[in-house]
């Protein structure tokens, strides 16, 4: 059990005096060292940091000044986001001597509000995989059981929450890389739509996908940082005015409320009659839900598969040694290249690098580039007209449960790990993953909903109705 | 479909041995073949990729970076306030003057 079991119950324990931020602070810093190496999620650690936010609480207190919205929660961060001062890897050997020098916007908001920052998180190296068994940190284990993966890219940060090594993770998700582990450790996950939150100081992956993600054990913890990470920031202009915010009032009205789903898609699960009982209790209490005809997921998969690897590759272009941290001391510049990309990458960044060239190269640009690109818009268009009728869709998060470390080694293979969660980051709108099971610890299904983009209000009021 | 691995690893600016090529290009090949399913999709559409700025903001605004720095802490070699590179341009002892 947890010291804490939300963010407002930290806040009331705060305020009537049952803990102080320190104390709230030590339980996660005592199970981290406890645990340590034993699931590898924690890559370092920044106690000080969080000491210096712990201090800040328990001044205001005393002073009986108004706490900041996240006081009482503990943090960790996905190693490709920004903490300035602190190491930010990507859990690749080529950022591996890089230290940031300034804090990405997420880190900024998160401290305005009083969060404390405990550690940053082992992924996939920069962002790539379903398993976290990419990383140059090594591999992650699944603590429901150590001997399966914990998915990945965020693999770190979904076993940090499940082990109780913090309350909320912060991750990001370019192809499911939030909801996908969240899923295999049976916590719940939240990509926001394509805009709402900042992507300035994370290292960027594939640029027209890229989304910070939040994972916790509750909705109004994950929904809460949302309020606070989102909105307008000029350091990142995809950034849309229009803000987030938690609305208590708006009741949600189930007759005019249209929920879609696909059978087609259940089906393509492994426990397909797990979903359709999802859906039954629904209806029970009372909302409409419609069988609807989606488009195959192999399309929404195979447009991620290029684009992706197309915008990595340009992204990475970055990493060439000059610049963050470097391996080679050679004096020629094309040694010095060749050798800190060769040496620093591993072998899945250069296979996406040499597919994403391979899309983009002149011969193969009109076949597979912008045909791709053309699908995306195509199918947004395709996804709008759905959204045009339905508030929410509901589809699974993965077609299976976790597996075995070691067990899937074809690229292929995992690619298709993917299928159900690429769809949110190809046409940019939110979704939200979360168990459709109840077992205390045994891994469970998810169902991911999605919202029209910039409707992330329709999911919140979605989870407090069938919450109550 | 000529993968040429090679080439393609020349433009990454990426050294591969032997059996890292082998290895990829295998890989690929199926990536590949699974993505021949695009040939279902046919458009009757046309969208000029340079017209789409769904995803555009405003002008970019320029900032002075806070501290110097620290990001001069984030160069791998430096000399003074410069980023140390290896010299592009080398010495041509035909033109020095005598």
């Amino acid at each position: 059990m947890a010291i804490v079991k939300s963010i407002k119950d930290a806040q009331k324990k705060l305020l009537n005096k049952e803990l102080n931020a320190l104390d709230i602070l030590n339980f996660y810093k005592n199970k981290i060292e406890e645990d340590q190496g034993k699931y590898n999620d924690i890559l370092w650690t920044s106690y000080d940091l969080a000491e210096k936010q712990a201090k800040i609480i328990e001044e205001k207190i005393k002073n009986g000044e108004k706490l900041g919205k996240l006081a009482g929660a503990v943090f960790t961060i996905k190693d490709n986001i920004l903490i300035k001062n602190y190491k930010a890897t990507a859990g690749s050997k080529i950022l591996d001597k890089y230290i940031a020098s300034y804090n990405a916007t997420v880190i900024e908001r998160l401290l305005a509000e009083d969060a404390m920052i405990i550690a940053k998180t082992n992924m996939d190296e920069l962002a790539c995989g379903s398993t976290n068994e990419t990383s140059y940190y090594g591999v992650v284990k699944n603590p429901i059981n150590p001997d399966y993966v914990p998915g990945g890219s965020s693999g770190g940060a979904a076993v940090s929450v499940k082990a109780n090594h913090c309350l909320i993770a912060l991750g990001t998700d370019t192809g499911g890389s939030v909801r996908q582990p969240a899923s295999f450790c049976s916590v719940q996950a939240l990509k926001p739509s394509y805009g709402r939150i900042s992507r300035s100081g994370i290292i960027a992956m594939a640029s027209s996908f890229d989304q910070v993600g939040i994972i916790a054990k509750n909705y109004d913890d994950i929904f809460l940082t949302f309020e606070v990470l989102n909105g307008k920031d000029l350091n990142d202009l995809t950034t849309i005015d229009d803000k987030f915010l938690i609305s208590e009032e708006e009741k949600l009205d189930k007759e005019n409320f249209k929920i879609a789903y696909s059978s087609k898609y259940f089906e393509l699960t492994d426990k397909a009659d797990l979903y359709f009982d999802f859906i039954e209790k629904l209806k029970q209490i009372g909302f409409q839900c419609d069988d609807i005809d989606l488009i195959e997921s192999d399309l929404a998969l195979n447009i991620y598969y290029i684009l992706q690897p197309a915008e990595l590759s340009s992204n990475l272009s970055r990493l060439d040694g000059i610049r963050y941290s470097q391996i080679s001391d050679s004096n020629d510049l094309e040694t010095l290249y060749l050798e800190n990309r060769s040496q620093g990458f591993g072998e899945e960044i250069k296979r996406r690098i040499i597919l994403g060239t391979f899309v983009l190269s002149a011969d193969y640009y009109d076949a597979y580039y912008k045909k791709a690109y053309l699908l995306r818009e195509y199918l947004k268009s395709e996804y709008e007209k759905i959204f045009a009728n339905y508030d929410l869709l509901l589809i699974p998060t993965t077609p299976s449960l976790p597996f075995k470390l070691n067990s899937k080694k074809d690229p292929l293979t995992l690619y298709k790990e993917d299928i159900f969660t690429v769809l949110a980051n190809v046409i940019g709108t939110a979704s939200y993953s979360f168990p459709i099971e109840e077992k205390e610890n045994d891994f469970t299904y998810s169902i991911q909903i999605l919202s029209p983009q910039f409707k992330e209000i329709n999911i919140y009021k979605f989870l407090s109705e069938i919450h109550k | 479909m000529n993968l040429n691995i090679d080439y393609l690893a020349k433009l990454s600016k990426l050294s591969l041995s032997e059996e890292e090529e082998e290895k990829l290009e295998k890989d690929l090949e199926k990536v590949l073949d699974y993505m021949d399913y695009l040939k279902n999709y046919k458009f009757d559409f046309y969208l000029d990729l340079a017209e789409n700025k769904s995803t555009m903001g405003e002008d970019d605004l320029v900032k002075k970076f806070a501290d110097l720095e620290d990001l001069k802490n984030t160069f791998p070699r430096k000399n003074g306030n410069y980023l140390e590179v290896p010299a592009i341009l080398k010495e041509n002892k035909a033109y020095k003057k005598k």
